[in-house]
């Protein structure tokens, strides 16, 4: 089987349209007959048959069709013939819905795209993925019968829908549940119950909730850590005009908060909660950010992800609020990845606990500067940046958190 | 229908209907018909009215002034539009100007065309958006073509203001469809202003592109690449009278993200009025400035991979989006 496909004749036109069929649908040619009208906008063309065999056609006359898109099939038999308007020789029912993949490159993207001459319904790429979680055909989505199929239709249709689904791991974020949780670093946190008479430090409430949560960390989660240098120089000079572009004070933390949350699409499994062998993911970013003030290690969470401008405008709030320690239950749960930054300039590794519920933790510190050979030979300064990441390794092995880190500082730098 | 035979078979119509009009430009008569073959036919059954002029962009725009002044409707075209910077002085300190500074209002029914944009591997002085520079000239309407207005209606809609109006056409339109769309989208009309929604919508959208018709399709490429790859929803608005700018008719179609995409290069232009008019209206609703998209400050090169890489394309307006989501 050849397929005849549609040659670029001019350069001024993407489309040509389809003036007539020389050789009717099945019947057999020779190599060398002409099979086809096109029309460019300058001229019309005749179209070929390179070697002999019977001709199916796939475009319609009267059509328009792109340089490179399948005109028609020749065959050695008369029949069968191809799937009506099938332009791809994808074929199998469980090849990844509408051919998607395919056409993109071919034929049309511009306008009159391949998902129509396919007929099948456009299937968005995040969709695509949860498909691939939940074991949904193609078949299933194609019979909902939406011109676009979103993310939240798969879910419905595997029955997996917000409300008994999977959703973030709220409910198993003990820890920032119960109004605090963090690292081991009980220090500064907790020296506000002493019991003098036994000589015993006797631990804070929050200090408590700390101490539950790491312990269920390390007795649960397997944790791995991985840490980057990042020259983050050109980023903490960007942030200035930024404060001023949103009104809102900007800086690494507000970055890394926008940055970690942008990498949710690409990076689901680093978002999700492990459910025994299966992983739970979340349907939407969720950035835990340490805040430690001197009245408790909090962990308050920025739901909203949406722009900087809300990132900063929460993170304000949370820093004023740890001051206080008037944090809403709201802000401490439902975290479903975490971000503990480091403040003191003295600082160059932190390795964060994984806080149950999650699966990953990133410890940002703080930025230093660092003396670099340039190419050619004289010594420069620039400001960097140790950006860690803990894991659980149960769902994510070192090479996963070496492209999670790497497209954090594409995102980020 | 391709744009070009529409805007063709608009031409036919004005002169078939109205015996004052007359077209003129260079090499416009049959049978070379133009550069882009807008006017074939034109001169074989309009002879004496459809005029084939010296190279001369001020004398020719001089003389349709002139016939507009007295009673005539009057089509210049501008073979390629950067050389309407040589009929700047007739369109800013004539034709304008004669509207109103006779003592009373004097209508003139003058279309200057313009053959704009890159794309098209024409190179430098053949490529370019002019667009910016007649922005707010008392007296001197702008319209841009696009595949989802029909130019009948539209030269129609011109004429009828009584001034001179400089009509910009992107080349790349001319061998596109009409009204055509990616069957992803749908296309309605709310007066002079095209509206290109997702056939089958989420929700509300997530962001709004303003763009005139030469950028359209290049903007709903990039709106169904971040449908599929992001689901973010967007929709198209495609005005076709640039100034002034109906602001009132966009308003009902706006949200808290807004584009403005165009293919000229940044600085005082048509996206900079229209982000200013808007923001007076929607300062307290908008998360953040009304973002512009330009090509880069740059000539436009001759050779087609480093053209791309100049133009405002699918690529710089989807960025454009994603940015502005991000804030």
């Amino acid at each position: 089987m050849a397929d005849i496909r549609v040659p670029k004749l001019n350069n001024n036109d993407t489309e040509y349209l389809v003036v007539e069929w020389l050789v009717e649908d099945g019947k057999p040619v020779q190599a060398g007959d002409p099979v086809a009208v096109l029309e460019t906008s300058k001229a019309a063309d005749e179209l070929e048959a390179a070697e002999p065999g019977h001709l199916h056609h796939v475009a319609a006359a009267g059509t328009w069709v792109a340089p490179g898109a399948v005109l028609a099939r020749i065959a050695p038999e008369a029949a069968p013939a191809p799937p009506a308007g099938a332009d791809t020789p994808s074929g199998g029912a469980d090849a990844p819905a509408t051919g998607a993949d395919a056409p993109a490159t071919d034929a049309p993207a511009l306008f009159g795209g391949a998902d129509a001459s396919t007929g099948g319904p456009v299937v968005t790429d995040p969709a695509r993925a949860r498909m691939a979680e939940l074991g949904v055909t193609s078949a299933q989505v194609a019979a909902l019968g939406l011109s676009v199929v979103r993310r939240a239709d798969v879910e419905r249709l595997a029955g997996s829908g917000p409300d008994n689904g999977p959703a973030a791991p709220a409910g198993t974020v003990s820890g920032p549940a119960d109004g605090a949780s963090g690292q081991g670093d009980a220090t500064a946190s907790g020296a506000t119950d002493l019991d003098t008479t036994a000589g015993t430090h006797r631990l804070s409430r929050v200090q408590r909730a700390v101490a539950r949560a790491v312990t269920t960390s390390h007795g649960t989660i397997p944790a791995a850590y991985t840490v980057v240098k990042f020259d983050v120089g050109p980023l903490l000079a960007r942030t200035r005009g930024l404060s001023r572009e949103v009104r809102r004070p900007v800086g690494l933390a507000e970055l890394t908060v926008q940055a970690v949350a942008a990498l949710h699409p690409a990076f689901p499994l680093f978002f999700a909660s492990v459910d025994g062998d299966r992983a739970v993911l979340a349907r939407a970013p969720r950035v835990g950010v340490t805040f430690d003030m001197g009245e408790g290690l909090y962990v308050p969470v920025v739901h909203d992800t949406g722009s900087l401008r809300e990132i900063a405008d929460t993170l304000m709030r949370y820093r004023l609020a740890a001051t206080e320690g008037g944090f809403r239950e709201r802000d401490l749960t439902g975290a479903n990845i975490a971000v503990t930054l480091h403040t003191d300039a003295d600082v160059t590794l932190a390795i964060p606990f994984v806080f149950p519920g999650t699966v990953c933790a990133l410890a940002v510190t703080s930025p230093q500067p660092e003396l670099v050979l340039g190419e050619d030979g004289t010594v420069t300064a620039r400001t960097v940046a140790n950006i860690g990441l803990a894991y659980d390794h149960r769902l994510i092995n070192g090479r996963d958190a070496a492209l999670f880190l790497a497209a954090l500082r594409t995102e980020l730098c | 229908m391709r744009v070009a035979e529409n805007l063709n078979a608009a031409l036919h119509g004005l002169l078939d209907d109205d015996p004052t009009a007359y077209v003129l430009g260079e090499d416009i008569t049959d049978p070379y018909g133009g550069a882009f073959k807008v006017t074939r036919g034109l001169s074989t059954r309009f002879p004496g009215r459809v005029i084939g002029t010296p190279i001369s962009e001020g004398a020719l725009t001089g003389v349709a002034a002139g016939l507009a002044l007295t009673g005539n409707t009057a089509v210049a075209e501008i073979m390629f539009g950067d050389f309407v910077a040589l009929a700047f002085d007739q369109l800013c300190n004539f034709a304008s100007k004669s509207v109103s500074m006779y003592g009373r209002r004097l209508p003139l029914r003058m279309v200057v065309r313009c053959p704009t944009g890159g794309g098209r591997g024409y190179g430098p002085t053949h490529s370019q958006s002019l667009q910016k520079h007649f922005v707010g000239m008392p007296g001197l309407s702008l319209y841009e073509m696009s595949p989802f207005h029909d130019n009948r209606a539209v030269l129609g809609a011109m004429l009828e203001r009584g001034e001179p109006c400089v009509f910009f056409e992107d080349k790349v339109l001319y061998t596109r469809q009409m009204d055509q769309v990616d069957p992803l989208f749908t296309v309605r009309r709310d007066g002079d202003l095209a509206v290109v929604e997702l056939r089958d919508p989420g929700d509300r959208p997530d962001y709004v592109i303003i763009a005139p018709g030469g950028v359209a399709h290049r903007a709903l490429a990039a709106m169904r690449s971040l449908l599929v790859e992001q689901e973010v929803s967007g929709r198209l608005l495609v005005p076709s009278r640039l100034y002034p700018l109906d602001v009132e008719a966009l308003l009902p179609y706006l949200g808290e993200v807004v584009l403005v995409a165009e293919e000229s290069t940044a600085g005082g232009t048509w996206g900079s009025e229209v982000a200013h008019l808007l923001h007076g209206r929607l300062w307290d609703r908008l998360r953040g400035p009304v973002r512009l998209v330009h090509s880069r400050a740059s000539v436009i090169p001759t050779a087609a991979h480093l053209e791309n890489e100049v133009l405002v394309g699918e690529s710089t307006i989807h960025h454009a989006v994603r940015e502005a989501l991000r804030g």
